[in-house]
């Protein structure tokens, strides 16, 4: 119960920027036909999962810690935090597909595919960003933290730059595209692995650190 | 009984160690921790806080240890720092939720007579209160709940005459039940001298003094006079001499005061003066 009040006050806190995705939202259903709809609300979710932690960063230390739960309720209830930014992505992208359907007459290509892996690498990122948060700690200079929340996207593109140069991209991408369904699957559920993986890090972490 | 129990506490930094920190403070008294900048006063509060882990000791709050539950550990505390810890863009609705969210014994009656007795804005940011609102906003959230340990960390610090007569009297309303007791960390001496009834100083990390109010106050006095009527002897009984263009200011233990000499001006000393004294002395009252 404790871990959805932490949540929930996130919530409180950042209800600026969940009010931002129903206008992220406005801007994927212009750019569902493209079918690149899902992507953007995805790198939406993933950018504002990361908005307590800025929020840490100017706060006084101490606020959430001197609210009574336990360190590993604070955490958990973080981490749910992400985790609804996900689940709004996946009610937008319904509806965006909805919109679509009933504008255009038709519905995202591999749409429920689409759902499931970019659902996935949401997760495993925002999981990531989460644990470089919390090894970090308190970042006393706000440059410093924009660059961080930008990082896992940066090395996400970068990897996608060099890959080609190591292995045979079309190879992968063929192979993606046979096994499609077969990784929507597999994604959200190794995602959710690693999400609870991420949690126990997380919390050994922040156990060894002041102020969180 | 002791409410407040402090033992062996340790915390070491790159630059700083917080050594060996015991002390208890008792149930229904309040207890002045002070110290000059950077002796290691919101260290010590932000381990009893558990804000930040400590090496090594103990910390109990009516008998009971963060590691035990520690949810009811941190419930017991109310904690007033020199800064508002709300986040800046809350308004005061967002308070009232978070309080009544997060705390089983929030009183939101109390609350909303405190918040409209101090005429707290409903519609501003709480970054956009004044000091004095911010502090009175954090009182109102700690005392609008069931405490039993209330940390004042510099809470009135820059405040005007007015509100900090108002905080003492909240303070000693506060401790009447007998239950509850206040730790009260603060440069503004004179309020110690009103309310407090344990003194802790603590210098360089390190605990120098633990005494009474009453005890400190009758045990030390402060002497006036001039550089040349002090002799070696009489120099030796002096804690922490200042010397000044018209002599000297000293700290003396009541006791060697006696037959000090008509040429000396003695005076009862201030908790400031005692701290003063001491710390130039090296930390050492002897």
């Amino acid at each position: 119960m404790s871990i959805l009040k932490i949540m929930l006050i996130d919530m409180r806190r950042c209800r600026i920027q969940l009010l931002l995705m129903l206008f992220f939202l406005l801007i994927a259903i212009f750019m569902a036909s493209s079918g690149t709809g899902i992507a953007y609300l995805t790198f939406a979710a993933i950018i504002l999962a990361t908005q307590p932690f800025l929020y840490e960063q100017r706060s006084e230390a101490g606020f959430i810690c001197m609210l009574p739960s336990t360190l590993q309720e604070r955490v958990a209830g973080r981490y749910l935090f992400g985790m609804f930014l996900m689940f709004l992505m996946l009610v937008e992208s319904f509806l965006m597909n909805g919109i679509l359907l009933l504008t255009e007459h038709e519905t995202i290509e591999y749409f429920l595919p689409q759902i499931g892996i970019y659902w996935g690498i949401g997760m495993i990122i925002i999981a990531f960003q989460y644990i470089l948060f919390y090894a970090l700690g308190k970042i006393k200079r706000q440059q410093l933290t924009g660059i961080l929340v930008m990082l896992p996207g940066f090395a996400v593109f970068i990897l996608a730059s060099l890959l080609p140069e190591y292995i045979n991209t079309m190879d992968i991408l063929q192979w993606m595209i046979t096994n499609l369904h077969t990784i929507a699957k597999i994604l959200p559920a190794a995602a959710i692995v690693l999400w609870g993986i991420a949690i126990g890090i997380s919390i050994q972490i922040a156990k060894k650190k002041d102020f969180v | 009984m002791s409410l407040l129990n402090v033992q062996g506490l340790q915390k070491t930094y790159d630059s700083f160690q917080l050594k060996d920190i015991s002390f208890s403070l008792p149930k229904g008294f309040i207890m002045g921790y002070i110290g000059e900048n950077g002796a290691g006063k919101t260290t010590t509060l932000n381990l009893i806080t558990h804000l930040c882990h400590a090496d090594s000791g103990t910390i109990s709050i009516d008998g009971l240890q963060y590691e035990t539950d520690p949810k009811k550990y941190i419930e017991q505390i109310g904690f007033i720092g020199d800064q508002s810890y709300f986040p800046g863009e809350f308004r005061l609705k967002d308070i009232r939720f978070l309080l009544k969210l997060m705390y089983p014994s929030f009183q939101k009656d109390k609350f909303d007579a405190m918040a409209a007795n101090w005429k707290l804005p409903e519609k501003t940011k709480i970054q956009d209160y004044s000091r004095g609102m911010k502090v009175k906003l954090m009182f109102a959230s700690v005392l609008s709940r069931d405490t039993k340990l209330l940390i004042l960390d510099e809470a009135t610090n820059g405040l005007d005459p007015v509100m900090r007569a108002e905080i003492i009297d909240m303070l000693q309303d506060y401790i009447m039940d007998g239950e509850r007791s206040i730790l009260f960390s603060t440069h503004v001496l004179s309020d110690l001298e009103q309310i407090a009834d344990y003194i802790v100083l603590i210098h360089k990390g390190k605990i120098l003094l633990n005494q009474t109010k009453e005890e400190l106050l009758e045990n030390y006095v402060i002497v006036h006079g001039a550089l040349s009527d002090l002799t070696e002897a009489k120099k030796e009984k002096m804690i922490g001499i200042i010397e000044a263009a018209y002599g000297f200011d000293a700290l003396l233990s009541s006791a060697d005061a006696e037959g000090l000499g008509q040429e000396f001006v003695i005076e009862k000393a201030s908790i400031d003066q005692i701290m003063i004294h001491m710390i130039k002395n090296g930390g050492n009252l002897e």
